[in-house]
């Protein structure tokens, strides 16, 4: 008739006891399960978690919108030079009297913002403050596009820099709808998802990448943040830095400083 | 009963295995070079790693034009590379490409007009009507600009400005009679197609 007691308790406590004597990750496996996002390392395990060497400071308030970081970038990565495809951009906000905010990002940045026909609208609009915010991957350490991908075809390189695979990658655009930070795009030439590599040929050459190299005021900053001599690592350890959507727990790898509420 | 017993026991430990069993040795380091997409993250990131470099430091063109760099180095302008005007070097340094500065007022501009959005404390004039339609490097020297153009090297001058008119106005209010092409005192030959209404803009009278 059924189950006995004794016998639900025998296979129950045997059970149980398998489950202890299994040694390695199973406690934090457990964990996991039991409370989910308190254990990265079991969570992420497909190679999505990891804190990078290198690290990226943005000045907003150094940044004069001279757009020479989206030249170079184009010119240095092969980025297609039509304006709706960029692996970085400058985007202008102007708040004005009452509050209302204002952005634009005339051709990514990629002409500046002196051109007359910009600047007609804010004529007349009295500008409480204004600002210019460069924008690119940031690398995050938790990356909502790793984990979209259908194909595994997008990864963590061993220093936490996330490239694409061209030759694995379908197309599917899964990843650019996931990036919250809009900074992927599909290569109209190849159909394949790109991104900024904070130019990988660049920094596992020791050279700095092209936008860093380009600034004339010193708005981007790059280095490592393992070494504390580094201006990064000064940096980010003097200024009050903070990065963009910290509230989905991206963990991003560029600090911005001077970011202001009305930054999306 | 008891055969049901042992083969619900039996499923159960099974798929507690195959739960568990991924988790434990690791799938993600010895299968993911299999199956329908195979990955190697590694050679892939080399294949990034590999792709040339266009742009090179500012530092590399001081072997060459040690000069400018001089000047260029002590200046303000030390933070703006040498190929945010002049283009990317890769092809000039290999290949022995001329590479062309860009001079136009628009690359100036993009820094130095006055526009929303800019930290107040940077240095910024009225593109419009600053300097008239010359090109800005007429006036100023881009490699060290508190100094004037003509003066490459030497001791900076106050400021950038163009020559004053050491005469008086007095009855000469046609400039062009004496120093159009052919006058007594002909201007600069970049001054061509300049109407008169310009010349007070950049020459002031003592």
């Amino acid at each position: 008739m059924g189950i006995t007691r004794r016998d639900f308790i025998r296979v129950g406590g045997l059970g149980l006891l398998g489950l202890t004597i299994i040694p390695g990750r199973i406690p934090t496996a457990l964990q996991d399960i039991v409370s989910p996002g308190t254990n990265q390392q079991v969570r992420t395990s497909r190679s999505d978690s990891k804190a990078s060497r290198w690290r990226f400071v943005v000045d907003i308030r150094k940044c004069i919108g001279c757009g020479r970081c989206v030249k170079a970038c184009k010119l240095e990565n092969d980025v297609p030079l039509q304006p709706e495809y960029n692996r970085t951009w400058v985007e202008r906000y102007v708040v004005n009297d009452s509050g209302e905010v204002f952005v634009d990002s005339p051709n990514a940045g990629i002409d500046g913002f002196s051109a007359d026909y910009l600047n007609t609208k804010y004529q007349n609009l009295k500008a409480r403050k204004s600002f210019f915010v460069p924008k690119l991957c940031n690398q995050c350490q938790r990356t909502p596009c790793i984990q979209v991908c259908p194909v595994g075809a997008t990864y963590h390189t061993k220093e936490g820099i996330v490239l694409v695979d061209r030759k694995a990658c379908i197309g599917c655009r899964y990843c650019i709808q996931a990036c919250p930070y809009g900074a992927r795009f599909l290569d109209p030439r190849l159909k394949v998802a790109d991104k900024c590599t904070w130019c990988y040929h660049r920094i596992t050459r020791g050279l700095l990448p092209a936008c860093v190299e380009a600034c004339p005021v010193g708005a981007r900053v790059f280095g490592d943040i393992t070494d504390p001599e580094s201006t990064v690592s000064s940096m980010t350890r003097e200024e009050p830095t903070a990065v963009l959507k910290p509230d989905l727990g991206t963990e991003p790898s560029v600090d911005y400083i001077g970011l202001d509420k009305v930054i999306r | 009963m008891k055969h049901l017993v042992r083969a619900g026991g039996l499923l159960l430990g099974l798929l507690l295995l195959a739960f568990f069993l991924p988790r434990i040795v690791g799938t993600t380091t010895y299968l993911e070079g299999y199956g329908f997409y195979p990955r190697n993250d590694e050679a892939n990131a080399n294949e990034w790693a590999s792709l040339p470099a266009q742009y090179a430091e500012s530092s590399v063109c001081s072997s060459c034009h040690a000069d400018k760099y001089g000047a260029w180095k002590e200046s303000v302008h030390s933070t703006v590379n040498c190929e945010d005007c002049h283009s990317p070097g890769k092809a000039h340094i290999e290949e022995g490409k001329t590479l062309v500065a860009d001079t136009s007022r628009e690359l100036c501009g993009l820094c130095h007009a006055k526009v929303i959005g800019r930290p107040r404390s940077f240095p910024q004039v009225d593109i419009k009507t600053h300097g008239g339609v010359s090109i800005c490097t007429t006036c100023h020297n881009p490699h060290n600009p508190s100094q004037s153009a003509q003066q490459d090297s030497g001791k900076p001058t106050e400021t950038a400005r163009p020559p004053a008119i050491p005469h008086t106005l007095e009855g000469r209010d046609n400039c062009l009679l004496c120093h159009s092409t052919g006058g007594i005192k002909p201007f600069p030959g970049d001054h061509d197609g300049r109407s008169l209404d310009t010349c007070s803009i950049c020459h002031k009278s003592k």
